[in-house]
């Protein structure tokens, strides 16, 4: 993950007019991310993730193709969705005084590169499962005890 | 899944599923507004002006283990109005976990049904069968005047046997015994796997 958000860094380097950078799932959940404290990272995967599978729906109805990229545009940001792969997705909050052109150029170089090390990651998971075991520390009792009702807000 | 090792994280997807108006939203806005906001994130809704679910609800949870590993679920409904097959579809791929909320109203039996065939379909489509997910029943609207008894619920719409709850979620009934149960099959499932791992 480091690797991919130092990739997330470089590219917001090249092009100041992205703000806010993640990369997401098609489930939603983003394994990294550059959001300079102003987005909600849980919330940015979530609804990126549907944009981009409505756009996959729509494109499907009309005989569009696959889907490569979705914009946004309001007054003050743009969101650009890029599909890295058929899983994952790049999401950019971009001001809108930003050349297009020339970010597009950044973006792919970036998804490339993002590309290629999820490829890396998924290949080193399938080998790390045991890890879960050690991060639980190899106690499950939790489990038992396990209950949402004991994290309410108090009245 | 997304498991991040380097944050100590877990992200699990699980999805509240069920006819229009059965109460699944109703389930989602009184976590959020019980929760602890230590333990939940923002919700976000892209419903109707009428207020019902247009796309999904979505709200962020989360508890840690004793290792200080935090596991968030990532809580999403679904529209359940018959036109949005499309939109229930995109959100239940890649789920973890299925709460189905039942209306126990007795003139909303085919409707739960329906849509109950509808996801388990879906779910064979996705080559995640519901017998490999986490997977409740919640039979909601308990206080209705006229509902469904448990054992008709229960032929109905549980053929694998799975925990079921009653509920009546617009009082909190019932709701976070609904989650508490989901979340705790995910947790098992995770674990089994370390295990085997």
């Amino acid at each position: 993950m480091e690797k991919i958000e130092a990739i997330l860094q470089d590219l917001i380097k090249k092009v100041p007019q992205i703000r806010a950078a993640a990369v997401a799932n098609m489930e939603g959940i983003v394994m990294a991310s550059e959001l300079g404290g102003e987005i909600n990272e849980e919330n940015f995967g979530a609804i990126s993730a549907a944009l981009v599978g409505l756009g996959d729906t729509v494109l499907s109805e009309l005989k569009g193709g696959s889907l490569s990229e979705v914009y946004v545009k309001g007054k003050e940001r743009m969101l650009l969705l890029y599909r890295i792969s058929k899983d994952y997705l790049l999401a950019l909050s971009i001001t809108t005084d930003a050349s297009l052109g020339l970010l597009l150029v950044e973006v792919r170089k970036a998804a490339r590169l993002i590309k290629k090390n999820i490829e890396e990651l998924e290949q080193a998971a399938s080998a790390s499962d045991s890890d879960v075991q050690e991060l639980f520390g190899g106690d499950t009792s939790f489990l038992e005890g396990l209950s949402f009702t004991d994290l309410l807000d108090e009245e | 899944m997304l498991i991040d090792h380097r944050k100590k994280e877990i992200h699990v997807k699980i999805v509240y599923y069920g006819p229009a108006l059965s109460g699944k939203t109703t389930n989602l806005k009184y976590i959020y507004r019980k929760l602890n906001p230590q333990f939940r994130g923002e919700m976000v809704t892209v419903d109707t002006k009428g207020e019902r679910t247009m796309y999904f609800d979505f709200l962020p949870v989360e508890v840690k283990t004793p290792s200080g590993f935090r596991v968030k679920f990532h809580l999403y409904t679904v529209p359940g109005q018959e036109f949005y097959r499309v939109s229930r579809k995109l959100v239940l791929k890649g789920t973890d976990g299925v709460v189905f909320v039942a209306d126990s109203a007795v003139d909303r039996r085919e409707a739960n049904i329906k849509i109950m065939n509808e996801m388990v379909e879906t779910l064979k489509e996705f080559k995640t069968p519901i017998e490999t997910l986490a997977f409740v029943i919640q039979y909601n609207k308990r206080d209705l005047p006229s509902v469904l008894d448990i054992p008709t619920l229960q032929s109905d719409l549980n053929h694998w046997d799975v925990p079921y709850f009653e509920a009546i979620a617009k009082e909190g009934k019932g709701v976070f015994q609904t989650l508490d149960g989901v979340v705790k099959q995910v947790m098992t499932k995770i674990v089994k796997k370390a295990q085997v791992g």
